[in-house]
């Protein structure tokens, strides 16, 4: 598990595009596909859960019971 | 500490989120509100800023987000319609995983403008009450100081209707005042929406962001908090049954995740829904070709937290803002 990022190594090209050049999470992206959203959630209305759902119904549903992972799986709020 | 699948999707380069202000008016005045509602509709330069930039990063991502904020972003339905109708077509052309999402307050959302938002992919919804009509109706406010309260309840009762998948999430606030009109409501919402997966709640602590000009709601302590919210749900633990801020684990804010932008109707780029009149917020400008003016070291005090994945830093930036 990294432990670290140093945030003076992430920054955002003109396009948008995340680029990070910290070593730790340079080798983490070399080993794994750490960089790359998992390909289960594709029931999931939420774009930032990136965790396989056991059923993609139940991943929007309340309380998301059929996602491995309940608190990703939730919309996340925009706001206050 | 945060999972390493939290920490992929916040720093993912395959995929991106792009939080918009249309418009930065609003038709409410919330009586704790904390935005001040000066600057308008989006420019033209900006709509095509935004749309290029779009097809800039459509060459790398596998998912994208268009998350619609304000204001009341749907005071400037043109621009979503643009804007929105433009990524979902991108995204679709080239196999993107695309995401429409809204926070809005659903006084203007009728069945046919949901029709509208639902056929270009927009099916994620936040729409916040203040607990019954009665509560509700005393600080979700029209400009004209009218209750708000029937109108969006009828605007969901339709959306209802609807025959596809979505998610609204009813992001119930809850203060010292208005814990019983609350208790009230979720039965109500129980009885209307219990059934339908597509309606989820959400409880939020409230506090009254908006300096002298709101009236006080008394803001719970965090055990008071918990305790109600067992109250109001009967649920015999709020940490397994209930979806809330306190709840809510592993979970990295939108403004600490590189991959997503506030791009504001004057064409600014923030980190921070709240923090809108903080200059620490301003982390460049979005020029007409699409291209981002970015001061990286403004940005980078957004990433603070993955220094030591300090998970309050991670899910609150600006709770702990370098100055």
């Amino acid at each position: 598990m990294i432990s670290s990022i140093d945030p003076g190594k992430i920054s955002l090209s003109r396009s948008g595009g995340v680029r990070i050049t910290d070593p730790a999470a340079q080798q983490l992206e070399a080993e794994s596909t750490w960089y790359t959203p998992l390909a289960g959630n594709t029931g999931c209305a939420n774009g930032g859960c990136n965790t396989s759902c056991t059923n993609t119904t139940d991943c929007t549903g309340t309380n998301n019971r059929g996602c491995t992972n309940r608190n990703l799986c939730v919309s996340p709020p925009v706001g206050a | 500490m945060v999972s390493e699948a939290s920490l992929a999707g916040a720093l993912s380069n395959k995929r991106f989120e792009l939080i918009i202000l249309p418009t930065e008016k609003c038709n409410f005045r919330c009586t704790y509100c904390y935005e001040d509602f000066q600057i308008g509709k989006m420019s033209r330069s900006t709509i095509d800023g935004v749309k290029r930039l779009i097809e800039y990063r459509a060459d790398e991502v596998e998912d994208l987000t268009l998350s619609w904020f304000g204001g009341e972003p749907l005071l400037a339905p043109d621009v979503i319609r643009e804007i929105g109708g433009h990524a979902y077509a991108v995204c679709k052309d080239r196999g993107i995983q695309f995401h429409g999402a809204m926070t809005t307050n659903a006084y203007v959302l009728n069945s046919v403008l949901f029709d509208e938002l639902m056929a270009m992919g927009h099916n994620s919804y936040q729409v916040t009450l203040d607990g019954d009509r009665d509560w509700h109706d005393r600080t979700r406010l029209l400009a004209n100081q009218k209750g708000t309260f029937d109108v969006i309840w009828r605007n969901l009762i339709s959306a209802q209707a609807h025959p596809d998948r979505f998610t609204i999430t009813l992001r119930l606030h809850v203060h010292a005042d208005n814990i019983e009109s609350v208790r009230m409501l979720y039965r109500k919402l129980k009885e209307q929406f219990g059934n339908d997966s597509r309606f989820e709640m959400f409880f939020h602590k409230i506090s009254n962001l908006s300096g002298d000009k709101g009236i006080p709601q008394t803001e719970l302590g965090y055990n008071e908090y918990r305790e109600a919210l067992a109250y109001i749900t009967d649920a015999k633990s709020v940490a397994d049954e209930v979806n809330a801020d306190v709840t809510l684990s592993d979970y990295i804010c939108y403004a600490a995740r590189p991959n997503s932008l506030l791009v504001r109707a004057d064409g600014r780029i923030g980190k921070c829904t709240v923090a809108l009149n903080d200059p620490r917020n301003d982390v460049g400008r979005l020029l007409g070709d699409g291209t981002l003016d970015l001061d990286q070291q403004q940005l980078q005090r957004w990433f603070q937290g993955y220094r030591d994945m300090h998970a309050q830093t991670l899910s609150c930036p600006l709770s702990t803002l370098p100055a």
